[in-house]
């Protein structure tokens, strides 16, 4: 129990280093308030991006310097600001306080709290705005950021530092991709350092917000992640904000030296969001309405999600952009410039989901640009065959529609890419360790489920991890090790799943 | 464009003073824009003859001396604001300057919350 004179006395050891000079202040006048943006006359000192407070106490930013006036894009509702105001400039641009008290937290762009607990007490004042880092300051991307998702790790694996698009249409399972990618960080392989995760949410329904966040916690992986969040009912100067405020809180950690992975859900709200301030703004509107800086918008985002090198702090950050298209159409504007800008892509198909494929992963046209440089030895070997064998499935996939008689090397290879498509699938919220894909993928390509029906393939999988892990883990440490697959570890994958095999019920 | 409405704003004062005959003459001959521009104009320049003193209490005589002297040729607008407790603030055009013993009590208590 502190006593009164040790109260007296720390807060005049506080107050000692306390100083107030008197201050000088840039203002101005409210002239309009329409739809969020304010015109204001004065402020001849005010710069760009720079924080404005308003009589009402609320706050804005400054997003057009015209000759005799300035826009003011509010932070707030913006009910109580009325003609003839007056402004302030604070000398600040946008930033937003962070520390590791944000983990396991839902704040909004500006850092304040959505989940009912305190604000952040004290925190790094991180700006939302900044320039990426240079060439000579990164590092080439080669360490696996692991998805847990068979389909994704093999033939598109995600390294540490590169931007992977996830692109589809409604309901496809974008977000079930990114939330199982979150999920599968909660576990590291030995030698690889934790993941911190950031969830940015923006214009998505509360609901969906809240069903993400449960879920984390669920699956006990909330810890470590923070969610960001500007849901549908917020401004479009939040929702603009948003993907800015995660990725400066994703450079607070990475400047630690910690690896992040950020998942912006999804861009395509974002251009709306800022197409909207763009054209209250009076800005001329160009294809699809869009403003002219709709590129830069997003590459200046994304181009900060990085693999700094180890000599200045050897962080990265990961990033998984989303974006919604309409009707599979990814030759559209906003689609066409993510992809341009992004290190890969996966594409998500509707038939494919629609018929079961889930997730429903087209491996036609998905990539990912950094490739094998982000796998290990282990998944390497057995993906690169798979990934040849499949695309040899889909050449032939379409000749067994013809229901003519196929040759035995054809018939041989349609069962075995059928077999691979249906291990491919994957239940929701279930990622899988990185020794547990590798079997799964092996004993498919050994061709050791040839004589097993296609439809029970899911099942032996299933049953055949629980069987590794309860007897054969000495195999599964040594597939742990991402060392390449020599003769001998093959021969004992074999032979643990020709064993199973022969207990298995098809 | 400007350049004629600035010299109309120029012409619209005599002896430092708006003259509101010649303003409204003036007016009569501008397009609407034009209108807006010369309004705007005039604005701008009444407002830099201006300085506006908020303080929490009358100021006092020699007071009010000392700030004419300050700033000479200019039209001091008094407002009185007892929520400062003490202090002044000066507004000249867009600049102000401000000694509010409030804002130093808000800041002082934030300082103390703040305290790790």
């Amino acid at each position: 129990m502190i006593d009164d004179k040790t109260i007296i006395e720390q807060l005049e050891k506080r107050l000692s280093s306390f100083t107030d000079d008197p201050k000088t202040q840039n203002v101005g006048k409210v002239e309009k308030n329409v739809d969020g943006v304010i015109t204001v006359s004065g402020i001849s000192k005010a710069a760009m991006g720079e924080i404005i407070d308003l009589a009402d106490g609320s706050t804005g930013f400054i997003l057009n310097l015209d000759e005799d006036n300035a826009s003011v894009i509010l932070l707030g509702s913006g009910q109580n600001v009325k003609e003839g105001d007056m402004i302030k400039t604070t000398g600040r641009q946008l930033t937003i306080p962070v520390s590791e008290e944000l983990l396991g937290r839902v704040v909004n762009p500006l850092g304040l709290p959505l989940d009912g607990k305190p604000g952040i007490k004290k925190g790094q004042e991180m700006p939302l705005e900044k320039i990426a880092a240079g060439v000579v300051e990164r590092e080439p991307v080669n360490t696996p950021l692991k998805t847990g998702i068979k389909a994704i790790d093999a033939m598109f694996p995600i390294g540490r530092g590169q931007r992977e698009l996830i692109i589809g249409d409604r309901g496809l399972g974008k977000t079930a991709i990114a939330i199982d990618t979150i999920i599968n960080q909660r576990t590291q392989p030995k030698g690889r350092k934790k993941v911190i995760c950031i969830y940015v949410a923006i214009g998505q329904k509360q609901s969906s917000i809240g069903q993400v966040v449960d879920r984390l916690k669920q699956e006990d992986a909330f810890t470590n992640t923070i969610v960001v969040a500007a849901p549908a009912a917020d401004p479009a100067a939040l929702q603009y904000l948003a993907p800015y405020a995660g990725t400066a809180i994703a450079e607070y950690f990475m400047e630690k030296g910690e690896d992040v992975l950020i998942v912006y859900d999804d861009l395509t709200k974002h251009a709306w969001a800022y197409r909207q301030l763009s054209l209250v703004l009076r800005r001329p509107a160009g294809r699809e309405a869009y403003p002219g800086d709709i590129f830069y918008l997003h590459s200046r985002l994304l181009e900060r999600s990085v693999r700094m090198s180890d000599k200045l702090s050897g962080g990265s950050i990961t990033a998984l952009p989303i974006i919604e298209t309409q009707a599979g159409d990814i030759s559209a504007y906003i689609p066409t410039n993510i992809i341009s800008i992004t290190d890969g892509q996966i594409f998500l198909q509707g038939d494919l989901f629609n018929s079961g494929v889930r997730p429903a992963i087209n491996t036609g046209i998905s990539v990912s640009r950094v490739g094998g440089a982000a796998q290990t030895g282990a998944m390497k070997s057995v993906a690169g065959k798979m990934r040849l064998e499949l695309a040899q499935f889909r050449e032939l996939a379409a000749f067994a529609q013809f229901g003519s008689e196929l040759d035995p090397a054809t018939s041989a290879q349609l069962e075995r890419g059928k077999r691979f498509n249906e291990m491919l699938k994957q239940l929701q919220y279930q990622p899988l360790l990185e020794a547990l894909e590798i079997l799964s993928i092996a004993i498919v390509g050994m061709g050791i489920l040839d004589d097993i029906p296609s439809e029970t393939v899911s099942r032996f999988e299933k049953e055949f991890h629980a069987y590794a892990q309860k007897h054969q883990t000495k195999l599964l440490e040594t597939l742990d090790n991402g060392e390449k697959l020599n003769e001998d570890t093959q021969k004992q994958i074999r032979k643990a799943a020709e064993e199973f095999k022969k207990k298995f019920s098809a | 464009m400007n350049d004629k409405i600035e010299q109309l704003v120029q012409k619209s004062y005599k002896n430092d003073r708006l003259d509101k005959h010649l303003m409204h003459v003036i007016a009569d001959h501008l397009s609407r824009s034009e209108l807006k521009r010369y309004i705007r104009a005039l604005k701008q320049i009444e407002q830099k003859k201006e300085v506006l003193a908020r303080t929490p209490k009358e100021l006092t005589t020699d007071e009010k001396k000392a700030l004419m002297s300050l700033y000479p040729g200019k039209r001091i607008i008094y407002t009185i604001d007892p929520t400062m407790i003490g202090g002044i603030e000066i507004t000249i055009d867009d600049i102000m300057y401000e000694i509010n013993l409030q804002r130093t009590f808000d800041q002082m208590v934030n300082y103390i919350t703040n305290y790790d």
